[in-house]
């Protein structure tokens, strides 16, 4: 491999992660559902797609193929934790692969589209997401710090990210057409 | 899929699905296309919406500088200790072994948190070597830092960057760069020289639509008009490719000059252009280097006479051989030099300037002070190893009773847990009072020298963290105990399992016997 060569394969290597990254985070973050035991683990699969990048078949799609090496990952992180099986089945996780690849072609309209919705938000509505996923925060300490229930913050969290899709899907369609 | 369904995905992701019911959520995504639709929609926006509020954190903090979020301060009210004390019997037990006695956790969990900036081995490139006067247009890199992948903007100064190939460029701003990999950037405005040893030989700069290719060299690209960009090779080859051609266009070699457009290359007759010179980059960031150094002398000459220091170790007035550092305050209480335990002198913040490197569990100073302080100000200058346990220990007292400090650093990059600089002091058994920043130390700070300070002010009522030179936290102080600092031990805490060691240099320490205002704090 020349010297161009190889700069060539890193530039591809850096453009094409930062293209997979967040799919394979969803995938790794759905399957192990704990930010902190998916960032470890999303880690390792960088590293072993880098590592063995010299084996990515540029015909097909590198998501997938990210996505194929993420999965032996999540395999590995359960049999460290002890898990007798894998929560997530072989078949679910090969069809939940399928579906991040096919959902790849809006991803970046996608988190555009956040962004924009992010500030329509009210005040308040931002700041709890800003607790949960700013700071990590699990649901009960939210409620801790806005007097609340565990309950009625679930509930509300899960009407803001309504709330955020519905306005994604208007905007996505907005910047798509 | 009904409204509960739905609901029972969102439980699932964060992490409230009891377990019993995985299975049959589990086999509904196996065998319902629209559920694992929707659940790979959920998971995309979980990940989207931390990676967005993680970097409105980064901006927002590199906008205001050290600043406590609301939602920090809120996660705050009526939150449990981390911490709990053991018995006193425990304590004393413990330090009998030869042991001190803060033995707490310091967190429920104290897994290293990362932050979502994933797979740093790939995107960093380059690291910043030297800077002067470098004034940056949003993202701010400084000495030591390490560059990411991706575009940023100089825009006045200059800039050395060595590329993880072995290539430096010398960037003079106003500039616009854009990092490909560790071979390669390109050159959206600006000036730049490249330096490629043999070692990265096929180092490229991009500009005007050209791919500077090098062969072994020095060589430039004056990108500073957008009408006019020139390739010149100071010295060696260089071969010009235009867009994604394979075949070379045009080989320039020493003293080689092209013009470049979109579509053409014109060679130039050779010309001097200004390119910034890596060598005079170097010297002249010795020399401003040299010039802080200077300053700082003054400083901590008129410091060593404030009448309010009781403790101040700068490092320089040492016997290396008898591991002796001299209290240089000029009221310091009789036989408090301190004592250098393990560790080794290595330089400090600027060349000539004396440091200790704490490697190893058990490295320490150790200082006798038979102090009682109500206000007081502890400051210190030290740089933390990227590779350092999480919990670093500054110092602590290594008595019991009420009045006993303990100042650490713990945790990295995530606010919500109790992390940052944490100061301890004890009250009335068993109760612990703790004063948290809440700002931890990201993974970029690290590497980097930083000076905090932290003031406990009894008269205010208050106790106040900063980093350098900035308040960071004001914590409310509803204890009335003086410090009793009889013996200050620096820079670790024992040998036990769980490392808190300090891992990385140290060369300034100050102690104060009152509450210093944020100007003076500023001066260190």
């Amino acid at each position: 491999m020349t010297y161009n060569d190889e700069m060539n394969a890193r530039e591809r290597l850096a453009k094409h992660w930062l293209e997979a990254e967040p799919s394979v985070q969803a995938y790794v973050f759905a399957a192990v559902s704990r930010f902190q035991d998916a960032e470890d683990v999303v880690q390792q699969v960088a590293l072993t797609v880098a590592r063995r990048f010299d084996e990515y078949d540029e015909t097909r799609s590198f998501s997938a193929w990210a996505l194929w090496l993420a999965k032996s990952h999540i395999v590995d992180h359960y049999r460290k934790k002890g898990r007798e099986r894998l929560l997530f089945s072989d078949a679910l996780m090969d069809k939940f692969a399928e579906v991040l690849v096919q959902q790849q072609a809006v991803r970046a309209a996608r988190s555009e589209a956040l962004e924009h919705c992010l500030d329509k938000l009210p005040e308040k509505s931002r700041q709890i997401l800003a607790m949960r996923y700013e700071d990590d925060a699990p649901i009960e300490r939210v409620a801790e710090a806005i007097e609340s229930t565990a309950g009625a913050v679930r509930v509300t969290l899960y009407r803001i990210r309504n709330l955020l899709a519905e306005c994604m899907n208007s905007e996505v369609t907005r910047i798509t057409q | 899929m009904t409204d509960a369904e739905r609901q029972l995905v969102d439980l699932y992701l964060d992490g409230c699905l009891p377990e019993t019911e995985h299975e049959s959520l589990f086999r509904r995504l196996e065998n319902d296309a629209e559920a694992l639709s929707y659940l790979s929609a959920r998971s995309q926006l979980h990940v989207d919406l931390r990676r967005s509020f993680k970097r409105r954190k980064l901006q927002q903090m590199a906008v205001a500088g050290a600043s406590t979020s609301i939602t920090q301060i809120s996660l705050d009210r009526g939150r449990k200790p981390w911490f709990s004390w053991r018995p006193l019997a425990m304590a004393a037990a413990v330090m009998m072994m030869g042991f001190f006695w803060w033995s707490w956790p310091i967190a429920d969990d104290p897994i290293a948190v990362e932050s979502l900036q994933l797979a740093p081995d790939l995107t960093q490139v380059a690291v910043v070597t030297q800077l002067v006067d470098a004034v940056w247009n949003d993202v701010e890199f400084q000495t030591n830092d390490r560059v990411p992948i991706g575009s940023f903007s100089l825009k006045a100064g200059l800039a050395r960057l060595q590329f993880l190939s072995g290539a430096t460029v010398v960037i003079e701003g106003p500039a616009e760069l854009e990092l490909t990999s560790d071979l390669g950037a390109k050159v959206q405005s600006g000036l730049v020289t490249a330096n490629v040893p043999p070692v990265a030989e096929g180092f490229t700069l991009t500009a005007a639509g050209w791919r500077a290719v090098d062969r072994g060299t020095i060589f430039g690209i004056d990108a500073r008009s957008p009408e006019r960009t020139e390739v010149h090779v100071i010295e060696g080859k260089v071969d010009l490719y235009h867009g994604a051609d394979a075949a070379v266009s045009k080989t320039l070699t020493t003293g080689g000059t092209a013009r470049l457009t979109s579509s053409t290359l014109v060679e130039q007759p050779a010309a001097s252009a200004d390119f910034p010179r890596e060598a005079d980059v170097i010297d002249r960031a010795a020399r401003a280097s040299q010039s802080q150094f200077e300053g700082w002398k003054l400083h901590s000459n008129g410091l060593a006479e404030d009448p309010g220091l009781v403790l101040y170790l700068d490092f320089e007035d040492i016997d290396a051989e008898r591991g002796v550092i001299r209290n240089r305050a000029s009221g310091a209480a009789r036989h408090s030099d301190a004592t250098l335990i393990g560790g080794e002198w290595t330089q400090g913040r600027w060349p000539g300037k004396n440091a200790v490197a704490f490697h190893r569990v058990g490295d320490l100073i150790r200082t006798s002070l038979r102090k009682r302080l109500d206000a007081a100000t502890f400051i210190v200058s030290l740089r933390i190893e990227p590779e350092s346990p999480l919990t670093q220990t500054i110092l602590l007292t290594p008595d019991v009773g009420p009045g006993q400090i303990y100042w650490l650093i713990a945790g990295r990059e995530t606010p919500s847990r109790g992390q940052g600089t944490v100061f301890i002091k004890t009250g009335d058994q068993p109760k612990d009072l703790r004063f948290t920043s809440k700002h931890p130390f990201k993974r970029n700070a690290l590497g980097q020298w930083h000076t905090l300070a932290v003031v406990h002010d009894p008269a205010n009522k208050r106790v106040r963290h900063y980093l350098n030179g900035r308040l960071i936290k004001e914590n409310p102080l509803d204890d009335a105990h003086p410090l009793k600092l009889r013996q200050l031990v620096i820079g670790n805490w024992g040998f036990t399992s769980e490392p808190r060691n300090f891992t990385g240099r140290m060369d300034e320490l100050a102690v104060f016997e009152r509450a210093l205002s944020l100007e003076e704090i500023a001066k260190f």
